[in-house]
């Protein structure tokens, strides 16, 4: 079997549909764990509810921009409950403890949405119709490039929000040191629930945007929890740009692995990087260092 | 998950990320027995059910729960078995082999059931084996892989119609259109697994020749890499193998890469959320199936075609849908394990009822008619099938 | 008429009596100085009035307002600021920058003000990089404005600290242990800068071990022991107080 130019980029294509939703997981981790210092297992749940809440607006005659306005709103507010009601009470318990209490939220989260929603697979209609656009004979759909743009357009967005504004500031100023971000009158406890709600809105954006091509479910929360893990460790936690690269990278690795060996080793791609990035480099790939966190 | 990575110490931390993660589907549907209205004063007779009520396989195991349902309260309603009424005890396995071995056993030591109907697939009906096998209780599983009636067990019985029959029964039809490059793309589940090992072995037979073949994993949300590959290879046709939710992906994804090749499958395919998720994608995709998609297949003036629009008429009464071939694999697993209740004497224990299973002879099910013997624990022929094909969103008889 | 008025503060942890019913008052434009041996309840008292702990009875009172029960952020936004024993600087970033930041939170009002005015904003920020080198010219560090603040000697670390915590403008100023970590001249130069820093119409409260510092600077002392209180007064009078002599005895008395 000979593959074309068209087929290269083609995958291609798929690896980056992949690694802009895998960025935005990503984003999700890196921005908490930025500002606390743990790692937010329910970030998996802030996708499907993404996902699960629109196609639910959707199925309620609600019409499909507001659903996904709505859906990333809502999973917003979870976000911040997730913190406000289950991590700040349990604060002085430790890193350890608080990243058991983000996993007892996920299932919490998943087997409500479960009980909600029912146990069916959902689909949801394309942002905008039409034809596959052909780029150098690659085909791409139109909901690819409602992935790709708003996932950029979330990067550049944050980015704006984390350089020059004055929450930004005060979401840099937490991840490097909680004690001297307080002492120049940092509200610390708004900055920790801001960022579970951004990680909210980033999951939830991405659960809605890519849920016209792959469906969604109250169960696809685990998955897309382990690539954006993945791909924040690739890119280095805590770092938002890196973040943004390990999430492409991670979808162009995944997408090579299925050109060059098999479909059935797709998956093994996010574990096998999960593994090397923790046993060989523990800063990700751009070799930032981390935070005095933990 | 990647067999090269489970041993490193540091696969800890993913360990720890699944198990957040999938632990929350352990929402069990267990322990709601319920013995119907039966006014009688014979203990009732317990049979145990595993089916998939989350995960990959929730489609095909809640049908099959509610068709179980439905049967259960028809019979207890008419005063149960030989006077016993039925109780059934549900439990979910999560379409996870581990927890459907966890289930039999708790069936089996905490509920003393006579048989276990089960599993919805086929690993899951294979990981009860062990369990089974060690209490000497007989098992109806509801999966298609070939696998669960050619390791012949002496406990263990099946009612779709396994891998074996319908993979050459689908090669033909493909052959016959003069279909011969075929790329196939299975799921490396156990029943992609299972269907894809005898299309390998079968094809040379059907005058069909492999030219692409892919793998995904079940639960992946996105196919165009294994789809790119297969379009490379351009095949005449495209072969898929899976009973899960992703088939959607692939008949919308096929679609959305130019790709115009036909699109055939297998009865794990006859799903409406198939057709729901894949939309325009599912037009013209055809796949071998049972009858009970068009009842009239069976033929109007058959016993067959009688039973299964009984079944079909109170089914769609009750839950407002029609019943899929899911809903009639539970509902001949309920059946066989009914009559084979009927015909024992005396008391009854698993290994009578084991020995009555296998008497079982010319049963009339939705699925086709019963005949099992100490070979033969399918006991279905490649006449049971017919080739469907989508047509505006609905199935329709292929016309061969 | 004192700017910080404490009454009865009092805080126990689990068995230890941290703090006992301590009053007393900070007037304003003087040097306070808060002493006692190792472990008399010093930092306590700065955790307490500062909003990182809570104390079980007791009020403070700045410029007529309550400051126990706020939370740290909303103490500083008061215009009290503090700094920490172990300096809490944010590490990865330059000296100049650590002294922004301490400016930023009180420049720019709005979360988009960035995008819409900018020129504003542009603006804004030359004023903070000319007040920042004016605060560095103060203290003495201008020099290592462009270093990494990870990468200072210790001493050095606290005057940043220092340097940040005015950047915020405070009326009020608590210092822990700012000469900690410093030679000779380099405390010299902390006894003027914290004169100067007094003259521009800051208050300090400073937790300090070195008494020479504290004999040169403070317009009052407060002695602390065990956490109660038993001393207060200008520095010549405590020099001579026998209950102070007596507490020190055997601990740092050959610095008193």
């Amino acid at each position: 079997m000979s593959m074309s130019s068209a087929d290269v980029l083609q995958f291609v294509a798929s690896g980056l549909q992949n690694g802009a939703i895998y960025a935005l997981m990503a984003l999700g981790f890196t921005l908490v764990f930025a500002s606390t210092g743990i790692i937010n297992f329910a970030q998996g749940e802030f996708f499907m509810l993404g996902g699960m809440l629109a196609a639910a607006g959707m199925a309620a005659g609600v019409p499909l921009g507001v659903s996904v306005l709505a859906a990333v709103a809502a999973t917003t507010l979870v976000g911040c409950l997730v913190e406000r009601l289950a991590l700040r009470p349990a604060r002085s318990a430790g890193g350890l403890a608080l990243v058991i209490i983000t996993i007892g939220c996920s299932m919490l989260i998943k087997s409500g949405a479960r009980h909600l929603f029912g146990p069916d697979e959902r689909a949801l209609p394309a942002f905008t119709a039409g034809e596959p656009l052909s780029v150098g004979g690659a085909l791409i759909e139109p909901q690819a490039v409602w992935v790709l743009v708003l996932a950029l357009a979330a990067a550049v967005g944050l980015t704006v929000l984390y350089r020059w504004t004055k929450m930004g500031l005060a979401m840099r100023a937490c991840s490097i040191s909680h004690d001297a971000a307080r002492i120049v009158g940092v509200d610390t406890a708004r900055v920790v629930m801001l960022s579970f709600g951004l990680a909210g809105a980033l999951g939830a954006l991405a659960g809605a945007v890519v849920a016209p091509i792959t469906q969604t479910a109250y169960d696809v929360g685990a998955r897309m929890g382990l690539k954006g893990f993945a791909a924040a460790l690739l890119g280095g936690l805590g770092d938002p740009v890196g973040a943004i690269v390990g999430g492409f990278v991670l979808g162009l690795l995944e997408s090579g692995a299925v050109a060059v060996v098999s479909g059935t080793y797709k998956d093994a791609v996010a574990l096998v990087v999960l593994l090397v990035v923790l046993v060989l480099r523990p800063q990700g790939i751009l070799g930032r260092h981390l935070g005095e966190k933990l | 998950m990647s067999r090269s990575g489970a041993r490193w110490g540091a696969a800890l931390v993913v360990a720890a990320l699944l198990a957040g993660a999938v632990a929350g589907c352990g929402a069990k549907e267990g322990g709601g027995s319920d013995a119907g209205s039966g006014t009688t004063q014979k203990e009732p007779y317990r049979v145990g059910v595993v089916v998939s009520l989350t995960g990959t396989y929730a489609g095909l195991g809640i049908p099959e729960k509610k068709a179980i349902e439905l049967q259960r309260d028809a019979i207890n309603a008419n005063g149960g078995v030989n006077g016993h009424p039925i109780e059934v005890i549900f439990e979910d396995d999560a379409t996870d082999p581990a927890k459907a071995a966890a289930a039999a056993s708790k069936l089996i030591e905490q509920d003393g059931v006579l048989a276990i109907i089960g599993a919805t697939g086929t690993a899951q009906t294979m990981a009860m084996r062990a369990e089974v096998q060690r209490a000497g209780v007989p098992q109806v599983s509801m999966a298609g892989g070939s696998v669960i009636t050619d390791q012949l067990d002496p406990l263990v019985f099946q009612t779709p119609w396994p891998n074996r029959i319908v993979v050459p029964f689908v090669l033909k039809a493909m052959a016959r259109k003069g279909l011969t490059k075929v790329a196939v793309i299975s799921d490396s589940g156990g029943y992609g697994k299972d269907g894809h090992a005898i299309i390998v072995k079968e094809a040379p037979a059907a005058g069909v020749t492999i030219v692409a073949d892919e793998t995904f994993n079940p639960g992946d949300t996105d196919m165009s890499s294994q789809l790119t590959k297969i379009r490379a290879a351009k095949p005449d046709a495209v072969l898929m193998w899976n009973a899960g939710k992703e088939a959607a992906l692939i008949a919308k994804g096929m679609k959305q890469l130019g790709m115009t090749q036909p699109l055939f499958g297998g009865p794990g395919n006859g799903r409406k959320e198939f057709i729901q998720g894949a939309g325009d994608g599912a037009e013209g995709f055809r796949f071998a199936a049972g009858k009970i998609l068009v009842p009239s297949a069976y033929g109007t003036d058959t016993e067959a075609y009688k039973v299964a629009t009984e079944f079909i008429d109170s089914y769609t009464a009750k839950y407002g849908e029609s019943p899929d071939i899911f809903a009639g694999h539970a509902y001949d697993a309920f059946l066989i394990v009914v009559d084979a209740l009927k015909r024992i004497e005396g008391d009854a224990t698993p290994a009578k009822l084991r020995d009555a299973i296998e008497q079982t002879k010319g049963l009339v099910g939705v699925g086709g008619t019963f005949t099992y013997s100490p070979q033969d624990h399918n006991g279905l022929t490649e006449s049971e099938l017919v080739l469907y094909r989508v047509e505006n969103g609905a199935w329709v008889l292929d016309e061969q | 008429m004192s700017l910080l008025r404490v009454r009865g503060l009092d805080k126990r942890f689990g068995g230890v009596h941290a703090v006992r019913d301590l009053s007393f008052d900070v007037h304003p434009q003087t040097i306070k100085a808060l002493i006692g041996p190792n472990g008399a309840g010093k930092s306590t008292v700065f955790n307490l009035l500062t909003g990182f702990e809570r104390p079980d009875s007791g009020s403070a009172t700045f410029a007529d307002a309550e400051l126990i029960g706020l939370r740290p952020h909303e103490v500083v936004r008061r215009g009290v600021v503090r700094t920490f024993q172990e300096s809490r600087l944010f590490d990865s970033m330059t000296v100049e920058e650590n002294v922004l930041a301490g400016m930023h939170l009180r420049l720019r009002a709005s979360m988009l003000g960035a995008a819409v005015r900018a020129p504003r904003v542009r603006a804004e920020e030359r004023e903070a990089r000319v007040e920042a080198a004016h605060v560095m010219r103060m203290l003495g560090i201008e020099r290592h404005a462009h270093r990494k603040a990870g990468d200072l000697p210790h001493g050095l670390r606290r005057v940043v600290e220092v340097a940040r915590a005015l950047a915020a403008r405070p009326k009020l100023l608590l210092l822990d242990e700012p000469a900690a970590g410093l030679d000779g001249r380099e405390t010299e130069d902390l006894a003027d800068a914290l004169l100067r820093i007094r003259d521009t119409g800051v208050t300090l409260l400073i937790v300090e071990h070195d008494m020479g510092l504290v004999m040169e600077v403070s317009d009052e002392i407060v002695v602390i022991d065990q956490g109660r209180k038993i001393a207060e007064g200008p520095p010549l009078l405590i020099q001579k107080d026998p209950a102070v002599l007596e507490a020190y005895l055997g601990e740092v008395g050959d610095r008193v």
